[in-house]
């Protein structure tokens, strides 16, 4: 499906147009849910997270003045709304980054998921993407993926630029090692 | 950055494109719309801060104390209050065997009934500042 302008929805929506809200949510919805699942780790929770995102954003678009990129905005929102979440579950998430073991360096197995299937990798990389600290999945998804700049992810997150480097910094360290370790399982037939 | 640092980036890079993004399900826009509908409900039932039995039981309230320091005060130290200086009802008198019992009236100096009427006053614009915040956020 192609869309408009995101500039073109708002307006519309500003006046209560609620069709053009439900274009601009059908446009959007992918990558703030795959950012709330990532930062949550619960498709569930990532769920209720990213509605209460779109439905903060329909209430306070009366007040977006289009100062900065809407999409920006928006992942400043879902990121707030998964981090007092992540606050209130502190427990679990100290668990889940045990995880990921800092002294191991990874060594190169780069070339042998190259040579995985497509969908294959996919699937792995996102299970490695989900077994990162919420911080670096999240920096690492708005880099990569959503092509965000450092000063936008600082703005979204409420970091400073430095931060944001070093957090892209440790989150492509990780992910390696946990690709690695996930790409040895598959080598001898664990997963 | 060096050249392995750079391929490695490209690496990460394509992997996470082709990761791609994750699919929320066929409800979910419904169910922002449904959300969206139960916020509006809520907004549209106009609920007071204080019922309109609790402001009748404040003016009362204000009223008597307001009341009692008006006159049962004196003026000066030396005068007589206003109630004192009302002559006495002659009223019939009832012939009931009740136990004597008998009533202290407040005796409440000038200072303190100004410091309750400051109270209450300084109430009263604490109130109507979150009665207006309150119709503002909503």
């Amino acid at each position: 499906m192609r869309f408009l302008e995101d500039q073109h929805y708002i307006k519309l929506s500003q006046k209560g147009d609620m069709q053009a809200f439900a274009m601009l949510v059908q446009k959007h919805q992918r990558v703030v849910y795959t950012l709330a699942v990532r930062m949550l780790k619960n498709p569930e929770e990532a769920q209720e997270a990213a509605q209460d995102t779109f439905v903060k954003v329909y209430q306070s678009l009366s007040g977006f003045e289009g100062k900065s990129k809407f999409t920006t905005w928006m992942y400043r929102i879902v990121y707030n709304e998964c981090l007092s979440r992540i606050r209130k579950n502190k427990n679990h998430f100290a668990q889940l980054e045990e995880m990921v073991d800092t002294k191991e360096e990874p060594s190169d197995f780069q070339d042998g998921l190259e040579l995985m299937h497509r969908e294959e990798r996919a699937e792995m990389v996102k299970k490695g993407i989900e077994s990162l600290p919420p911080n670096e999945a999240v920096v690492l998804t708005l880099f990569y993926l959503e092509d965000q700049s450092v000063k936008e992810i600082a703005t979204i997150a409420g970091m400073t630029e430095s931060n944001v480097k070093v957090s892209l910094h440790r989150g492509r360290k990780h992910l390696a090692i946990v690709l690695q370790k996930l790409f040895n399982k598959e080598l001898i037939g664990l997963s | 950055m060096t050249s392995k640092e750079e391929s490695e980036e490209a690496l990460t890079r394509k992997w996470i494109k082709e990761a791609g993004t994750e699919y929320p399900g066929d409800t979910f826009q419904i169910a922002i719309l449904k959300k969206l509908s139960e916020v509006q409900e809520k907004k549209n039932v106009y609920q007071p801060v204080i019922s309109p039995l609790g402001w009748k039981l404040i003016l009362v309230y204000v009223a008597c104390l307001v009341g009692i320091s008006i006159f049962s005060n004196p003026n000066q130290p030396n005068n007589l209050a206003f109630l004192e200086k009302l002559p006495p009802l002659k009223l019939p008198r009832f012939q009931l065997n009740l136990p004597e019992l008998a009533f202290g009236w407040p005796d409440f100096s000038p200072q303190f009934s100004m410091g309750i009427m400051v109270f209450f006053g300084l109430g009263f614009v604490i109130i109507l500042i979150n009665l207006k915040s309150k119709q503002t956020s909503l």
